[in-house]
């Protein structure tokens, strides 16, 4: 391996900016695909559906979405959450437009 | 994606058409009974919960289809069609009181399948009915204990296709009904029927030529539409699976002549729990229901009267006749229209 540093051949980085690329932050689509793998985890799962649908309220339903998410190890935010809500709300409201 | 499986609980609340092929937006209804008037309002009620805000599956028509082939639903007991504020709620109403009976009423994703054809010109005619079998099923799971019968009230507009689906469930008993068109027309003048405005439909469903439609005003449409669904109620009836019914016959004959033609016989307590929805107002049941037959005659325009004469007299004329003759040869005298 020194060898072939010493030739050029191989770069090697700073380990600073190594670690810093392992925490590389969360994008916007990384978290979009997180909640739908989320969802859909949801989906194939009854008894985490029946704990979800037990909640009326909604912050604390998203509280809870994200909480579960996290312990799944999909992240997203509770705006995130909300987003889709509404997106499916919207949905529901325009259907009769072509 | 998901398996037919795993849409246990939940129901088509909405087809829509991303492209060519139908996608199905799906509400997990769990428990809940059809006994709004309305499908839209148990949905409404439904939604109310967050968790069908956001846990809404998506799925293509071909799940949709595998569903109804692995789970399949009820089959239909009997199908309404009408012509519109002519007391269709109140009969739908009477049959979801019983909680033996899934009643579903003006379902957005069956009309929806019933119009595909306009919406993907290229679908054939038996996948189009696999389509419509296939929502009906959907809609058609018990979700309680006893439930055995499945009624479904159709939109007004279904009624023009009514050969679609006497092909896609060729057993099903249906019913029309119809009112005094002065009486139907004033209401929808009053509040007009979303479908019931230009441009709402396929102008091919009307069966009236475009150049024709165009010179129509919004009441005269209105009129010419009523017209042509009752000329197919009409056209398409038979006395094998059909049953002509006249507005002043309710709410009586829903427990006898209803009945019967839908193979059904009611226990006393059966008919007590269909009473008891009967002094309510079928679309608003915090009030009490009052009849207006006499009222909506008084307020009728001229305009109204005209527009009867030109499009709503003669096909309701022709089937109060054939009611009339129907019932007689049946020997279903009783009940007879109320005189008003």
């Amino acid at each position: 391996m020194m060898v072939l540093a010493a030739s050029g051949l191989y770069k090697r980085e700073p380990l600073v900016s190594v670690a810093r690329k392992k925490q590389r932050p969360i994008t916007r689509s990384m978290s979009k695909a997180s909640l739908e793998q989320f969802c859909e985890r949801v989906l194939e799962n009854q008894s985490w559906q029946e704990t979800l649908r037990r909640i009326p309220d909604r912050t604390a339903f998203l509280a809870s979405v994200v909480q579960l998410g996290m312990e799944q190890g999909c992240v997203f935010t509770g705006e995130e959450v909300q987003g889709v809500m509404q997106a499916n709300h919207r949905a529901w409201i325009e259907r009769f437009v072509c | 994606m998901l398996s037919p499986a795993q849409l246990d609980g939940f129901i088509p609340i909405r087809v829509y058409w991303p492209q060519s092929r139908p996608m199905i937006d799906w509400c997990f209804l769990g428990a809940e009974r059809f006994t709004d008037s309305f499908f839209d309002q148990t949905i409404g009620r439904c939604l109310r919960l967050p968790f069908n805000h956001l846990f809404r599956p998506q799925t293509p028509v071909e799940t949709l289809l595998a569903r109804a082939a692995g789970y399949p639903g009820l089959s239909p007991t009997g199908f309404i069609f009408h012509m519109s504020r002519c007391g269709s709620t109140l009969v739908s109403q009477m049959l979801a009181a019983l909680s033996e009976n899934i009643v579903i009423s003006e379902a957005g994703p069956i009309d929806a399948m019933m119009r595909a054809c306009y919406r993907t010109k290229d679908i054939e005619p038996a996948e189009q009915i696999s389509w419509i079998r296939a929502i009906v099923s959907a809609l058609a799971q018990p979700n309680h204990g006893g439930q055995k019968r499945l009624f479904i009230k159709f939109d007004c507009i279904n009624t023009l296709s009514l050969p679609l689906i006497r092909q896609a469930f060729p057993e099903t008993p249906w019913i029309f009904l119809y009112r005094n068109p002065v009486e139907v027309l004033v209401s929808q003048f009053r509040q007009r029927g979303g479908l019931l405005l230009p441009g709402a439909l396929e102008p091919a469903l009307l069966g009236l030529e475009v150049s024709v439609l165009g010179q129509l005003t919004m009441n005269e449409y209105c009129a010419a539409l009523l017209g042509k669904i009752c000329e197919a109620g009409l056209d398409h009836f038979h006395g094998e699976t059909g049953l002509l019914v006249d507005y002043r016959q309710l709410p009586d004959v829903v427990e006898s002549s209803i009945a019967a033609h839908f193979g059904l016989c009611y226990s006393p307590e059966e008919i007590e729990r269909m009473r008891q929805v009967t002094p309510l107002h079928a679309k608003n049941p915090h009030f009490q229901f009052t009849g207006d037959s006499e009222t909506k005659q008084r307020e009728a325009t001229a305009e109204v009267h005209r527009l009867v004469e030109r499009w709503l007299a003669g096909p309701c004329a022709r089937l109060e006749a054939r009611r009339r003759s129907q019932d007689e040869a049946t020997g279903r005298i009783g009940p007879q229209p109320k005189l008003d």
